[in-house]
Formats: C-alpha cells, sequence, structure tokens
C-alpha cells in the first residue's frame, strides 16, 4: 500500500483515499457514511470515526455522524431471552 | 442575477433530486435548497424496499413506471444505484388476509402485474427456513426489490448539476414571496434571496411547515417508524419479507453487503417529529424477524434508527397544483417516496413543464376527496 494511502475502515475496508476524493469534493462526513459505508460495519465507527475526526481535526460534534444503540452488537436469541423473562 | 432560476425545489430528499432531475432534463435551470445536507430528512432512513404490489389503480400504474425507469438508470444510464430485483412476499397468516391478497392481485394483475399466490412451501422455497406455523401462503412478486436510497439521490443531484443546476445545503427556507397570487421568489436563514416562478415543496415530513409559509395547510402528520440493521451473513434470501399481522414486521437482506434491515408500523401509529430510538422496538422487532425466519436467533442486531412517515389522511401522496401560481407539491408519500420517487418526479415535471399527464396525477390531487381510505397500504 502506498504510503499515503492506509485503511481508515476495517469492517468495510475503505481507504483514506475514497474518504479523501469525497472530502474534496465537498461531502460533509455524513454524506461520507452513507456513500461510503465506512462506521456503518461491525465495529459501528468505533475504530474509523476516531481516526477519521483526528485526521481531519474536527472537534465540533455535530459535525460527527451520530452514535445510535445498541453500544456493541447483539444476538438476537438473548434478546428473545430478555423478552421472555419480562413475561 | 446569480439567484435567479427557472424552478426551485424545497428539499434535497430523493423526491425533490428526482423531480430536479427530470426539470433539469427538460432545460430548467434548477435551484435546490436543503435545510440540512441531501436525505438528512427521511430518506437516508427508509429500508429502501421497491413494490409495485398496492390496490390502488393510480399507484400501480405510478409503482410500475418507477422499476421501469429504475431499471433504465441501471442498464441504460449505467448509474450504480444497486437496484436489485429480488421480489416482495406478502404472507398470509390467516383466510381472511388470503382472500384480502387474491382480491388485491385481481386488480394487480389487470396491470399485467406477474403477481402469484404461493402456498407456505412454494414461500419456503423463496425463503429458506421460513416459519409456516399458521402459514396460509404468501403473494410474491419478482419484479419488486430494492435500491440505495443515498446513491440513488446523489446520482440524481450530479445529474443536476450537469444541466447547471444548483444546490445549496445548510440553507432553511424561512419566506416565500407572492405577487398577484403567483410566487416570485423565497428567502433563506442565510438572508439569501432566491427568485424564481416555480416553487416546489419535497420538505418531506416538513411540507406542512413549507405549506405554512405561503397560508397553505397541507394535511400531513409526520409519524416515527423505527428501523434495525443485523450484522452482514451470507446470502439467505432475496426478497422483502412482510408480515401483515398486528405484531408484524417486514425486513431484507441487501444484496450488496449482507446486512438484514427491518421495521414495523407501530400500533397505535406515533405523531411527531421525534426521531428518537426506543429499547421497546429494540426488543420487539428483532423477535418479531425471528418468529417468521427462526436461524435469525443467531445473528447480531448492529443499530436502529428512526425516521419519519409523512402520512396523508388517505394514505396517498399529494402531487401537483395549489391555490398558488407557480407553487406546487410533491409531498405526502406515507412511507413510500424512495420507490414513487423516479415516476412522481418525471410526472410533476412532465406536468409543469409540458401541462402532460403522464401518469393519472389527478388521483394525488391536493383537491381530491380526502376521505376514501386506502385498501391495502
Amino acid at each position: 500500500m502506498k504510503k499515503n494511502n492506509f485503511i481508515i475502515c476495517r469492517c468495510e475496508d475503505i481507504s483514506w483515499q475514497d474518504i479523501d476524493g469525497l472530502i474534496r469534493k465537498g461531502f460533509t462526513l455524513e454524506e461520507i457514511k452513507k456513500l461510503t459505508r465506512c462506521g456503518m460495519g461491525y465495529c459501528q465507527g468505533r475504530t474509523c470515526f476516531n481516526i477519521l475526526t483526528r485526521l481531519l481535526k474536527i472537534r465540533e460534534q455535530n459535525l460527527i455522524p451520530k452514535k445510535r444503540p445498541p453500544l456493541k452488537p447483539v444476538i438476537i436469541r438473548d434478546i428473545i431471552k430478555y423478552f421472555e423473562n419480562e413475561e | 442575477m446569480k439567484n435567479n432560476f427557472d424552478a426551485i425545489i424545497i428539499g434535497a430528499g430523493v423526491i425533490g433530486a428526482a423531480t430536479g432531475y427530470y426539470l433539469s432534463q427538460l432545460g430548467l435551470k434548477v435551484a435546490i435548497i436543503e435545510k440540512d445536507y441531501p436525505t438528512a430528512g427521511s430518506t437516508s432512513r427508509c429500508i429502501g424496499g421497491v413494490r409495485q404490489q398496492f390496490a390502488h389503480p393510480p399507484t400501480i400504474q405510478l409503482m410500475i413506471q418507477s422499476v421501469k425507469l429504475l431499471t433504465e438508470y441501471q442498464n441504460d444510464l449505467k448509474w450504480d444505484i444497486e437496484w436489485y430485483q429480488g421480489g416482495y412476499l406478502f404472507l398470509a397468516h390467516s383466510e381472511e388476509k388470503k382472500e384480502n391478497y387474491l382480491k388485491t392481485m385481481a386488480i394487480q394483475k389487470k396491470f399485467n402485474l406477474p403477481v402469484s399466490f404461493l402456498s407456505p412451501e412454494e414461500c419456503q422455497k423463496i425463503v429458506p427456513d421460513l416459519n409456516l406455523e399458521g402459514l396460509f401462503g404468501g403473494v410474491f412478486c419478482p419484479t419488486d426489490g430494492q435500491v440505495n436510497p443515498f446513491k440513488l439521490t446523489f446520482n440524481y443531484l450530479e445529474e443536476i448539476k450537469k444541466k447547471k443546476g444548483k444546490l445549496f445545503n445548510f440553507q432553511k427556507v424561512i419566506k416565500i414571496e407572492i405577487k398577484n397570487s403567483k410566487v416570485i421568489g423565497l428567502r433563506t436563514n442565510k438572508n439569501e434571496y432566491f427568485s424564481s416562478p416555480i416553487i416546489i415543496n419535497c420538505a418531506g415530513p416538513y411540507a406542512r411547515e413549507v405549506g405554512k409559509l405561503v397560508n397553505l395547510n397541507i394535511p400531513i402528520e409526520p409519524e416515527r417508524h423505527e428501523a434495525i440493521v443485523t450484522e452482514k451473513i451470507d446470502k439467505f434470501f432475496s426478497c422483502m419479507i412482510v408480515d401483515y399481522r398486528e405484531d408484524g414486521c417486514y425486513f431484507v437482506q441487501k444484496h450488496t453487503t449482507g446486512n438484514i434491515v427491518g421495521c414495523y408500523t407501530p400500533i397505535p401509529n406515533i405523531p411527531g417529529y421525534s426521531l428518537d430510538s426506543s429499547f421497546e422496538f429494540f426488543i420487539e422487532m428483532p423477535r418479531r424477524m425471528a418468529r417468521v425466519i427462526p436461524k435469525l436467533k443467531e445473528v447480531r442486531i448492529l443499530r436502529q434508527w428512526a425516521g419519519s412517515y409523512e402520512m396523508t389522511p388517505d394514505g396517498n401522496p399529494i402531487v401537483g397544483e395549489t391555490p398558488i401560481e407557480g407553487f406546487y407539491l410533491n409531498c405526502g408519500m406515507c412511507g413510500h417516496g424512495l420507490m414513487f420517487a423516479p415516476a412522481i418526479g418525471k410526472a410533476l415535471a412532465y406536468y409543469i413543464v409540458k401541462r402532460e399527464m403522464i401518469l393519472p396525477l389527478k388521483d394525488f390531487s391536493l383537491f381530491r376527496d380526502f376521505s376514501k381510505k386506502e385498501i391495502m397500504k
């Protein structure tokens, strides 16, 4: 891999060049998330968005895509168990 | 003047983008004003289903046209929109439901839709591990499918820019100016003025708010609908599965990524602009999905979110003219905005520019009788 290119999002296999190209076109991080799926994979942005916000020196919370529940992936079997205990 | 346009569209969701695309193809210089970023409202929150299986004849005609256009974009124009015809399977869990489906199928067949009623075993051939308990069968239309909402919208917007159209993000329309009961332009919260003889309200759940700017009461109420997505799994089924029981749900596996996305219509409905996620949905939705396909118990839920359905009293969209000359509506999609967009964008653009009715738009007019209820959503 070239020096100026590296993987940002391991879950969805998105490189810095993919992201940089879209930033230069004027897309916001929310749009980049939706177009590339960066941050929508298994880790839900834990790895990629930390790298991205540092690289882009973003400090304003509103420019970083929202965090969605649940905190970590939950297997459906466990959710059903919870549901049955409730009843 | 730099802010002079032939038509201004309020809202860069898929409806605004499709309408703008066809207006610009017909030679108009288009501006789209978006209060956030494109797709931020409802488009980016939808699960991407496209179906022709409706009961209302004008809606069936509209959707046949949409499917044709999506196929053209992908095959002829080579747009990367992830359009895939995996079909829609509506499950019948009662004799009564089956009768209803057979009745709507008779209407759909008049339009040559390739729908058929499948036995429970035939349904299981399409969806492996489908739970047959209490199942009377299902209606299947193989030409329905799924599309990527962001990619479709961004393709439209790119084409608009090629035709000298402009997109203004993060600007909210705060005033619409009228002279002699004709629209002449609008002002945004960034104090920019845009002039145009045509303004189209494509503001989705906020369409009623936009209507208030011209003292027009548009009967649209937003409702909260939640959705969920699972981790990626190997290709398992290719159609949208619709379980219309009171505690049913609908979900589809994305053919490009393998994630399963799904949602259900809450009973009672949840009116308002809230886009919060609820714990109730988080425990309820996976249970409903796993009841339809028990194997899904072994799959993980990654994320949940919410979006707005903009509901009209009769469940049909509001498209076309208003009492104010030059002020048009393309809103009230009732959760079907993505699938309606190609055909309804084209139909309104052709009506505005050429006064040509390529679809029965009078059924979607603001001036119709809203008291007639839709049979099948």
